[in-house]
């Protein structure tokens, strides 16, 4: 089969001539859990709606393990187990009958995946109480064990950690985890809080009115936190031709042009002066250097600027 | 198909478990049985007809010459067909009920997210809006066959009685008057309906399905009096939903026709579901 779980290529969504979401192209492959990041109202839910057509795509297409959500819909959708915002279920039906109602729209979903799902998610002891009743985690995980039922290939969950208390999102965290790493199921989730979202995904893409404007690797910030490599960002009067020294002085330096003047690159303080010496030595002007911030947290602030994030 | 046999059977299971739904059962059992002791103890038991009421018919039966039967379990049975108004009432709000309340829930979202399609979706929803009037007309019929059967016995099986059947008074089997009664009763419910299924499907709410389909089956004669000087009355909904009066020879609108009431009826209906079937396909699923 393909690596790539779910694909959005240039996807476009308007209403009424405003443009909701722009040109968003991203790929999540299979096993991966990714984290979709933005302020409210930034266009997560929107573009959730879009991956699994509640929402119809203006431009652009998404494909699930290959096939459209727009002309494939029936074998693209069977592939998705979602959570669109909140675990909305029957509140006049047990757990379990509403567990048999999402199973009968799927064919081939049995009695014993229905027991198997209701103790993946821990809801054994409640499972035949109304869910009118339920807590907002009781329904949280019914929600998620409604998604797995029919064995997606892709979860999508919009703010599964929403409402929950600190346990309660421990336990939904490693939980996505095991799902990624031992059934290979990519995991989507979607949070207004970055802080929730790194301790459990491989990759976070932020979005921002509409926009994906940056997608970071959780796990290679996470080496540069833990070892005394920071990254630096440098202002030059020639920035191709600085990058072209530096590289030639030392491989490892991670050496990248942001624009004409600014250079990025991650080393050791210690390697600061032999860093200036080549770049002045070779009549680069040098502007200014600053350390850029470490975390993924300050990066977020940077991208979408904190006083926006509620 | 055994998938859109699968989503009846969840709606059939959602209905059911609403408290309003057995009230409905509830509510009929009540009428029946109210009925049948008011017709016991207050009604003359001699005739199923009263003669100062209806001498038209008192004289149809002389003039066929067939003896006006004594008021037993069919008779009471006749009478109750007439309960399919209210039933009609109670179908105008399931139908808006089973598209309102996804949308009142949430549930509307997981509905959607299946590999049916929401043609299949809609489809399970509006056939069992159906099945559900069919159910309680059954229940109705048969519960009303126990009770007349305990109040009033039964003279014959199968008694002939004198009914109009479009043209003029003959003899019938009493079943054969019954089955003509609830068809001309289905075609006024089946219509409401879908008007209350499309409009809560318009709305994503019940009420406004509920106002305007209960508004137009009771209040009918009256807005079609209303417009009827004017020459479009004759292609209103109203002026044609009930078919037994104009089968009688008597319609709301001077030289309406059984033909081209059914030929309207049609063209409404039709508007009906596409506008509803479009609208539910092509809508986008936001917000509540």
């Amino acid at each position: 089969m393909t690596e790539i779980a779910l694909e959005l290529k240039n996807v476009s969504k308007r209403i009424k001539n405003k443009e909701i979401i722009k040109d968003v192209s991203f790929q999540i492959k299979q096993g991966e859990v990714f984290g979709f990041v933005g302020p409210n109202g930034a266009g997560k839910t929107t573009t959730i709606r879009m991956m699994v057509g509640l929402m119809k795509i203006t431009e652009g297409d998404i494909r699930i393990v290959g096939k459209s959500i727009q002309t494939d819909y029936s074998e693209a959708i069977r592939e998705v187990g979602a959570i669109v915002e909140n675990p909305e279920m029957y509140p006049f039906l047990t757990g379990r009958k509403n567990l048999e109602q999402f199973a009968r729209m799927v064919p081939g979903t049995t009695k014993e995946r229905i027991e198997e799902v209701v103790q993946l998610v821990g809801l054994k002891k409640v499972i035949n109480d109304r869910v009118g009743g339920y807590s907002l985690g009781m329904r949280q995980r019914l929600g998620i064990a409604q998604a797995l039922l029919h064995k997606p290939s892709i979860l999508i969950l919009d703010e599964p950690t929403n409402g929950l208390d600190p346990s309660g999102m421990k336990e939904i965290r490693q939980y996505i985890r095991t799902l990624a790493e031992k059934e290979n199921v990519s995991v989507i989730v979607s949070s207004h809080l970055l802080s929730e979202i790194e301790l459990m995904c491989d990759r976070i893409g932020v979005i921002k009115n509409g926009s994906l404007i940056a997608v970071e690797d959780v796990e290679k910030n996470r080496k540069i936190e833990d070892s005394d490599i920071s990254e630096y960002i440098i202002s030059v009067s020639n920035a191709e031709t600085a990058k072209a020294h530096l590289d030639s002085l030392d491989e490892s330096l991670f050496v990248e042009t942001a624009d004409e003047t600014i250079l990025k690159t991650a080393m050791k303080r210690e390697q600061i002066p032999a860093v200036l010496k080549e770049l002045l030595n070779n009549n680069i002007n040098v502007y200014e250097v600053q350390a850029a911030k470490g975390t993924l947290e300050d990066k977020f602030f940077d991208l979408i600027g904190e006083n926006v994030i509620e | 198909m055994s998938n859109l046999s699968q989503l009846i059977k969840n709606e059939f299971i959602k209905l059911h478990h609403y408290k309003s739904t057995w009230a409905m059962y509830i509510i009929i059992a009540v009428l029946l049985v109210g009925g049948a002791i008011i017709t016991n103890f207050v009604a003359n038991q001699s005739m199923i007809i009263d003669a100062t009421f209806q001498s038209e018919l008192v004289q149809a039966y002389q003039s066929v010459g067939v003896e006006i039967p004594a008021y037993d379990m069919w008779a009471f049975v006749a009478d109750n067909i007439s309960l399919i108004s209210f039933i009609t009432i109670f179908i105008i709000v399931a139908a808006a009920k089973i598209i309102s309340n996804e949308y009142k829930w949430g549930t509307i979202k997981l509905l959607l997210i299946r590999p049916a399609g929401r043609g299949t979706v809609l489809t399970s929803k509006y056939i069992t809006v159906l099945l559900f009037a069919v159910v309680l007309i059954l229940y109705t019929i048969i519960l009303s066959m126990i009770i007349g059967l305990i109040f009033f016995g039964v003279d014959a099986w199968n008694p002939i009685i004198v009914d109009n059947m479009g043209s003029g008074y003959t003899e019938v089997s009493i079943i054969t008057s019954i089955g003509k009664n609830i068809l001309f009763s289905l075609v006024p419910l089946i219509i409401v309906a879908t008007l209350s299924f499309m409009i809560a499907i318009l709305f994503k709410g019940s009420a406004m399905a509920i106002a305007a389909s209960i508004v137009i089956f009771i209040a009918a004669p009256i807005i079609t009096m209303l417009v009827s000087r004017y020459e479009i009355a004759k292609y209103l909904l109203t002026a044609h939903l009930d078919l037994q009066s104009i089968f009688a020879g008597a319609p709301l609108i001077e030289g309406t026709t059984i033909g081209f009431s059914i030929a309207v009826l049609i063209v409404y209906y039709i508007i009906f579901m596409i506008v509803g079937w479009l609208t539910f396909k092509k809508r986008d699923v936001a917000g509540n």
